[in-house]
């Protein structure tokens, strides 16, 4: 069982996938959407590969279900378009829902109707119901046993299942998911989200919209972080992390330590604690940081992970601040060890 | 014809699709019974039609006397909560997004929701038919039409009953339409209904004024009782024409119009 704490495992996973790996399957191009006077999507560029469980991540009214709108042909953009394996939307909007699945804001279904039938009659809707293609779907989101009672007696986790069996429902290049944790209890989140991962190591492309950056690390292997219809930060997920994280380093010397960490090309962010420093680094830099301690003779006693800080921070850092005039610059990496 | 199939199978999940036709049955058997404790034709409505104000007293005519009892508002009014519930229905309950997620054509999903709007309204039609001829032969007997003015044999009678439920149809169709196009526009169920059902009202109280006389032959509104004409020997044909085509033009012009909006609307729900 995978723990919510563990950081994206299947980032760093190698996945069996189909020969057409990297294959471009969904793109944005200078999408746009306002509503009067809002401008909710402002020039949207994304691209999602085959196999990619791709994060669309921001603060709520950021655009991201505007966005989905759009993907899905709900909503016609104001300028741009997208891309679905060579179908435009929304020109080609049907063909290019022939390779989506998905759903914006919750989920929801024909109350009176099982849920069974609920699957049989939108399956339907777009071509042929195979009762055993949605027994299947049933069966991966855990629905089975409630597969003939009525979705009005659903629980909200129970609909949001629904949704991405529906999702599943036509075998999909990519489904499309909308906050799909939104208003479920812990258990209910890590369902769900033990449910993404396994769909992402079977090689399904997701697309997801959170507005937890601690969610979208624990499913997603790239991500795109949006502020008001922008993409502000875009990359694999281990790479959004915030700047490295923080180590406690315990030297004999310590005024000699900081001058050498100071001389390394692109100086971390150094700060003392008590006897301690506290270096900012990417995990992989530190064994370099030691080296050159090491090197010029001070003697390292301990090296130890800081508490780390808290990524909901970084994130807030990125997209809050709304008051200020200008969204905050990406925070690029300024230092590194080697150039 | 598979999305006009799969929306009778949604229609008949919903309860008001039963209610409607349950109460719209009750009509006939109203009907019945204001006929068996009247003792002469009232002055104005339906039992002063020439052709049946001489045989009150015969389960034939209900069928008639029922039709021309809805006409005005019930007719319009259950055409125009049907019309409204097409679009508007699934857009409140947000199954609309759910539905529009899968690849259905708008176009292909408006014409089916057209299609089942017109087929409930046509069972309807059918219900009061059906039930007004049973109840009018439990309640006086089917016997010839015989009155001062004509004369037919209960089989003439009933077939020419039936031909007027389906030219009534064809004005409420029209109807049908136009609460079509405002269930595109507005999105709530309520408000199209009302807005499509005062429309028609509003029209046929403009129409009773002799200025607008000059409308009156290119208003749907003026066709809902248009099938009286099938009561004349001969039968009259020339305003029951222009009426087929008046409401035909019509409701093709409103679900066209229906359609251009639907494809083009943003759907946020």
């Amino acid at each position: 069982m995978v723990s919510d704490t563990t950081p994206a495992v299947d980032a760093t996973e190698p996945q069996s996938r189909a020969p057409n790996d990297h294959e471009v399957v969904l793109s944005t191009h200078g999408l746009s959407k306002r509503f009067g006077e809002i401008q909710a999507v402002d020039g949207l560029d994304i691209v999602v590969r085959r196999g990619d469980v791709y994060g669309f991540l921001g603060p709520n009214g950021a655009g991201k279900t505007t966005v989905i709108r759009l993907i899905l042909g709900l909503i016609w953009p104001t300028e741009g378009h997208i891309e679905v394996l060579g179908n435009r939307v929304p020109g080609r909007r049907e063909a290019a829902l022939r390779h989506l699945g998905g759903f914006v804001d919750d989920p929801v279904f024909y109350a009176p109707m099982s849920a069974r039938r609920n699957l049989w009659l939108l399956a339907e809707m777009s071509g042929h119901a195979d009762g055993e293609r949605i027994a299947e779907v049933l069966e991966m989101v855990g629905l089975s046993e409630r597969a003939d009672s009525k979705v009005g007696g659903f629980s909200h986790g129970m609909k949001q299942r629904l949704g991405i069996a529906q999702a599943l429902l036509h075998c999909p290049d990519i489904i499309v998911l909308d906050e799909p944790t939104s208003g479920l209890d812990p258990g209910g989140m890590k369902e769900v989200r033990d449910l993404i991962r396994q769909l992402g190591r079977q090689g399904t492309t997701v697309f997801l919209s959170s507005h937890l950056l601690h969610e979208v690390e624990l499913v997603c292997s790239r991500a795109a972080i949006v502020k008001r219809g922008r993409v502000i930060v875009e990359g694999p997920v281990n790479e959004l992390r915030p700047e490295g994280m923080a180590v406690k380093v315990l030297v004999d010397d310590r005024p000699r330590a900081l001058d050498v960490l100071r001389s390394l090309s692109g100086p971390p962010p150094v700060a003392e604690d008590g006897d301690h420093l506290v270096v900012t680094m990417p995990d992989d830099d530190v064994p370099e940081m030691v080296r050159s301690l090491v090197a010029a003779e001070i003697g390292v006693r301990a090296v130890v992970p800081a508490p780390e800080r808290g990524l909901e921070d970084v994130f807030l850092e990125l997209t809050g601040s709304d008051d200020a005039e200008e969204a905050p610059a990406p925070r690029k990496r300024r230092w590194k060890l080697r150039p | 014809m598979k999305l006009l199939w799969l929306e009778i199978v949604k229609l008949r999940y919903q309860k008001r699709t039963w209610f409607g036709l349950g109460g719209l049955a009750v009509i006939p058997i109203v009907v019945t019974v204001a006929l068996y404790l009247s003792s002469g034709p009232g002055e104005g409505g339906p039992t002063a039609l020439p052709f049946i104000a001489g045989a009150l007293k015969n389960g034939i005519i209900v069928p008639i006397v029922s039709l021309f009892g809805l006409a005005p508002f019930l007719l319009p009014l259950a055409a125009s909560m049907v019309g409204a519930f097409t679009i508007a229905g699934e857009w409140e309950t947000g199954t609309l997004k759910t539905v529009l997620t899968r690849p259905v054509r708008r176009g292909s999903l408006l014409a089916a929701k057209w299609g089942v709007a017109v087929l409930y309204v046509l069972a309807a039609l059918l219900v009061v038919f059906v039930v007004s001829i049973i109840s009018g032969a439990v309640g006086f007997g089917l016997r010839d039409l015989v009155t001062p003015v004509v004369s037919y044999t209960v089989g003439e009678a009933l077939w020419l009953s039936f031909v007027a439920y389906l030219m009534a149809l064809a004005v409420v169709v029209s109807v049908v339409s136009l609460a079509l196009l405002f269930s595109t526009i507005t999105g709530s169920s309520l408000t199209a209904a009302v807005m499509a059902l005062v429309l028609v009202i509003v029209i046929q109280i403009l129409l009773s004024f002799s200025y607008f006389d000059f409308l009156e032959p290119y208003v749907f509104t003026s066709y809902f009782t248009m099938w009286a004409d099938l009561f004349q020997k001969p039968i009259v044909w020339e305003q029951m024409t222009r009426g087929l085509l008046c409401t035909s033009a019509w409701s093709a012009g409103l679900a066209g119009l229906a359609w251009w909006r639907f494809r083009q609307r943003d759907i946020l729900i």
